[in-house]
């Protein structure tokens, strides 16, 4: 049996999986997200050799199936939005981030399936943060899929 | 005992245990790649701490007005200038070619100054009700952030840089 071809064959193979894979990062939840037509790239965190940081927001259902209550989670992290408490604590998480990145951005990632009031109560915690601090401006942006989709559902 | 005659004796590579390994980082690699789009990006709006640029209305411009309500489960835009509000559309019938598309467009156009850059006022107010879903909110940003007015002598066309959020009375 003549080995050489299927080894070329499968090193080949081996080489495109290995240098082609990316491993999802743990910051990005599994979630769908809305699409739109007009949004920009999303820069890498490193900006001319310096990192930037960013603190990647997930807005979801806390279980799988758009089920249970939402969730906002940081790295893994489970906020619950009905709680004070955890509200609090992403704030706090918040400031730490914003302390040890100074130029670091918040990426919000919002299911496409969730109502308004959720995106608001963090937009208020993010400016509660604002109003606590000497910052001026927190650099926000949603995440958005580049994709068509069908039609919005009602 | 057998005596081995070095000298003939063929030097063997053992392939089996290489291609044991290679198809195991093969199949490894294969099962866990995921074909992925890169995501993209829109800013989010009104995260500036100070007033001046939160509360809008500069240079006598008035904002533009676009109400999102649930009408029957159904999510409705309606969009209002001047007090004049323009006929109910479901969000699915958005476009840039809508009627909230082309009004967005004449409120820009109606809004430059002599260079071809928009007006210091010139913003969109979104008052949306708290069951709204994401969805229908991201697809009225695509329209507002799709509408461009090509000005005379302007090297960019302009755009609306503002969105405000308006808290339900």
């Amino acid at each position: 049996m003549n080995m050489t071809p299927m080894i070329d064959c499968t090193m080949l193979l081996l080489v495109f999986f290995m240098v082609t894979s990316k491993f999802k990062s743990a910051e990005a939840d599994i979630l769908s997200l809305a699409y739109a037509r007009n949004a920009d790239r999303i820069e890498s965190v490193e900006k001319s050799g310096e990192m930037i940081g960013r603190y990647v927001i997930n807005v979801r259902h806390e279980n799988p199936g758009k089920k249970g209550p939402v969730v906002y989670t940081v790295r893994g992290v489970v906020f619950r939005h009905d709680s004070e408490e955890g509200m609090k604590r992403l704030g706090n998480s918040l400031k730490a981030f914003k302390r040890d990145n100074p130029k670091g951005e918040v990426m919000v990632r919002v299911d496409k399936d969730i109502e308004y009031v959720y995106v608001k109560r963090l937009q208020t915690t993010m400016r509660d943060y604002l109003a606590a601090t000497r910052e001026q401006e927190l650099k926000v942006s949603y995440s958005v899929d580049p994709n068509p989709s069908e039609q919005v559902s009602q | 005992m057998k005596k081995r005659n070095k000298k003939n004796s063929e030097i063997e590579v053992q392939f089996t245990s290489m291609i044991d390994m290679v198809f195991l980082l093969l199949i490894f690699f294969m099962v866990t790649a995921k074909f992925v789009l890169p995501e993209r990006s829109i800013p989010a709006f009104g995260m500036e701490k100070t007033d001046a640029t939160f509360g809008g209305g500069g240079a006598g411009v008035e904002p533009f007005k676009i109400h999102l309500r649930k009408v029957q489960g159904a999510t409705v835009v309606v969009g209002e200038y001047r007090g004049e509000m323009m006929a109910p559309a479901t969000v699915n019938d958005l476009g840039p070619g809508s009627d909230l598309g082309q009004h967005l467009t004449a409120y820009l156009s109606d809004n430059l100054n002599d260079s071809g850059k928009a007006l210091e006022g010139v913003e969109v107010v979104i008052e949306c009700e708290d069951s709204v879903r994401w969805e229908a909110m991201i697809r009225v940003f695509d329209i507002i952030r799709g509408v461009k007015v090509e000005a005379s002598g302007a090297k960019e066309p302009a755009t609306i840089e503002k969105i405000r959020f308006e808290e339900q009375t």
